[in-house]
């Protein structure tokens, strides 16, 4: 019989080391090594789930291994290098079946699929972190819905996913249009796209913790006197897209 | 500039800030900038000047605070003031155009930036060698040698051929380069195949193949690039992305052929046909696609964008 030297490490050793592995390179390195590492895999409950850019073989194979509730982070990704993918895995598991859940990234998902993410996102009392990553607010996807449409489906959907907002460290998103009634007491990281100047004011009252801010700002021909106070702001990546760079109408903001 | 001034009143804890903004002309005062900025660890900035000054004076960014403390150096081109470190071009042309207004003590720090590198003839007016060059793009032949005084080959990981005349060096070329994975071919596919035939190159990971903006120069409808011979030249690859025009047969004799695929991408639509015709083949391709995969019991997956069919195997 192989003595596996491993099993001389107690648990909490084990767990330790895991964390520096990905889900796809422990199940492909740790398994059938010896009976106890297999109890301790199926016993270890922060797994971390990154779907980008993934070979097939990688998904399936990971897919077939994970159970829901012992992952804490979940990218899904249906990209150029892994389309379809989204699809794919819906047919195998729900988001609420992620119970502990606290990192989660969507790259590139269009809007078929919102619903039926978004609106499970309330049941994912873990949550901290979300990252909505898209190139394009209408979605370069040939879509079953028109942008008019998109547009209808976004606001509604802010109505399932507003109330784990104020659970969030950190955020990402493509646009802040509906922030306005919503509080974030526990916010570090915020990430827009686009950002509308009355909203990024609402935001420097409502995320008092915020520690870093990147937004977009796109000009309007009117100017709102506002104040942009963030004391406990470190990190700041602002960006204003003028529509015409002879414009100094900007100048009337003052921040 | 006074917002800017504001802007930083109201932000007393911030340590990073990167800004890209239009402004005016005030914004070129490197001495108001230190009193605001003088507890920022990194200040990266993009401006893009309302005012086009002929010859700005940069002489306010060359105090010791800008060089020597911060080491925080900028330039100014066409209209812009922007840090070097972080906005300056990674892209240069063979006129290595660079910006002539710097507070850099000499031109040789955006060379060392420079990633992506465009020829169209050899570089004849300097003797400056390129180090950290990873992709090449060559639109004329140009001598192996040539190539060889000015980059060095060992960064290169990929290499975009556009060269509507025939390059007689590129098998020695693509060997000469160790760390290639990544080619692309955009022109006259059928001439380059003619020329590295016989040829196996594994460590080719990533295809890129025909040119999806046709420049009214029909001779890539024309192209008829023969798929097999370039599946045994190409054996190992991963990743392909056929920017050509696509017929359904086209489309599963790629997939067929090239055994170790991983992902591919395939034009469907083309400037040659209308909507209503783009529309009905990409069904076409959709229904084949279905088709084969239950007929074969495969498990690929696919998805459509505006222009291509992306598959996922």
């Amino acid at each position: 019989m192989v003595y596996c030297l491993l099993d001389t490490l107690p648990v909490e050793l084990v767990h330790h080391l895991l964390k520096y592995f990905s889900a796809y390179e422990i199940f492909n390195t740790f398994s059938n090594v010896s009976s106890y590492i297999d109890n301790v895999l199926l016993t270890y409950s922060n797994y971390c789930v990154n779907f980008k850019s993934v070979a097939k073989k990688e998904f399936d194979f990971v897919c077939q291994r994970i159970i829901p509730d012992q992952v804490i982070q979940l990218t899904l990704s249906d990209d150029e290098c892994t389309p379809g993918q989204v699809e794919l895995f819906l047919s195998r598991f729900q988001i609420n079946q992620f119970t502990n859940l606290r990192s989660l990234t969507l790259v590139e998902v269009g809007s078929d699929f919102w619903e039926s993410i978004i609106t499970k996102l309330i049941d994912l009392k873990n949550l901290r972190s979300f990252f909505y990553d898209s190139s394009n607010r209408t979605d370069t996807c040939v879509n079953k819905l028109s942008y008019d449409d998109i547009v209808v489906l976004d606001k509604q959907l802010f109505n399932s996913y507003s109330p784990i907002l104020p659970q969030l460290n950190r955020l990402k998103l493509s646009h802040g249009d509906f922030f306005s009634s919503v509080q974030f007491p526990y916010l570090r990281h915020l990430i827009l796209k686009d950002c509308k100047i009355d909203i990024l004011k609402h935001i420097c009252s409502a995320a008092p913790q915020l520690k870093s801010l990147q937004i977009e700002l796109k000009y309007y021909q009117s100017c709102t006197e506002f104040c942009f106070l963030f004391d406990q702001l470190n990190r700041l990546v602002l960006r204003i897209n003028g529509m015409n760079p002879t414009e100094l109408v900007y100048q009337n903001i003052i921040f | 500039m006074h917002n800017m001034e504001q802007l930083m009143a109201k932000l007393p804890s911030l340590k990073y800030l990167e800004l890209r903004l239009n402004g005016d002309v005030d914004l070129l005062n490197g001495q108001r900038w230190q009193t605001i900025m003088s507890r920022l660890s990194t200040f990266d900035f993009l401006f893009g000047l309302t005012i086009d000054v002929e010859v700005p004076d940069l002489d306010s960014f060359r105090s010791s605070f800008w060089l020597v403390e911060k080491q925080w150096f900028v330039a100014y081109d066409h209209g812009f003031l922007m840090s070097v470190s972080r906005f300056a071009d990674t892209e240069v042309n063979e006129k290595l155009e660079v910006p002539a207004l710097t507070t850099l003590p000499d031109k040789t720090i955006f060379y060392k930036n420079i990633t992506d590198l465009i020829l169209t003839e050899p570089l004849v007016t300097e003797n400056y060698h390129f180090t950290r060059i990873q992709t090449l793009t060559l639109f004329n032949y140009i001598d192996l040698s040539s190539i060889e005084r000015i980059v060095n080959l060992n960064r290169i990981q990929h290499l975009i051929l556009c060269s509507k005349t025939i390059c007689s060096e590129l098998i020695f070329l693509i060997k000469q380069m160790p760390n290639l994975y990544r080619m692309s071919i955009r022109h006259k596919v059928q001439c380059h195949l003619q020329q590295i035939s016989g040829e196996s190159f594994e460590k080719i990971l990533s295809l890129d193949i025909g040119n999806p903006y046709l420049d009214g120069d029909s001779s890539n409808n024309n192209d008829n690039y023969d798929i097999e011979q370039l599946s045994i030249i190409f054996s190992s690859v991963e990743h392909l992305c056929v920017d050509d025009w696509c017929s359904k047969m086209q489309i599963f004799h790629f997939i067929n052929q090239f055994k170790h695929l991983s992902t591919a991408s395939f034009l469907y639509s083309s400037g040659l046909f209308d909507a209503q015709e783009t529309l009905a083949h990409s069904a076409e391709v959709q229904s084949a696609l279905n088709q084969n995969r239950s007929l074969h019991q495969l498990d690929y997956t696919y998805r459509f964008d505006r222009q291509s069919v992306h598959i996922w195997l």
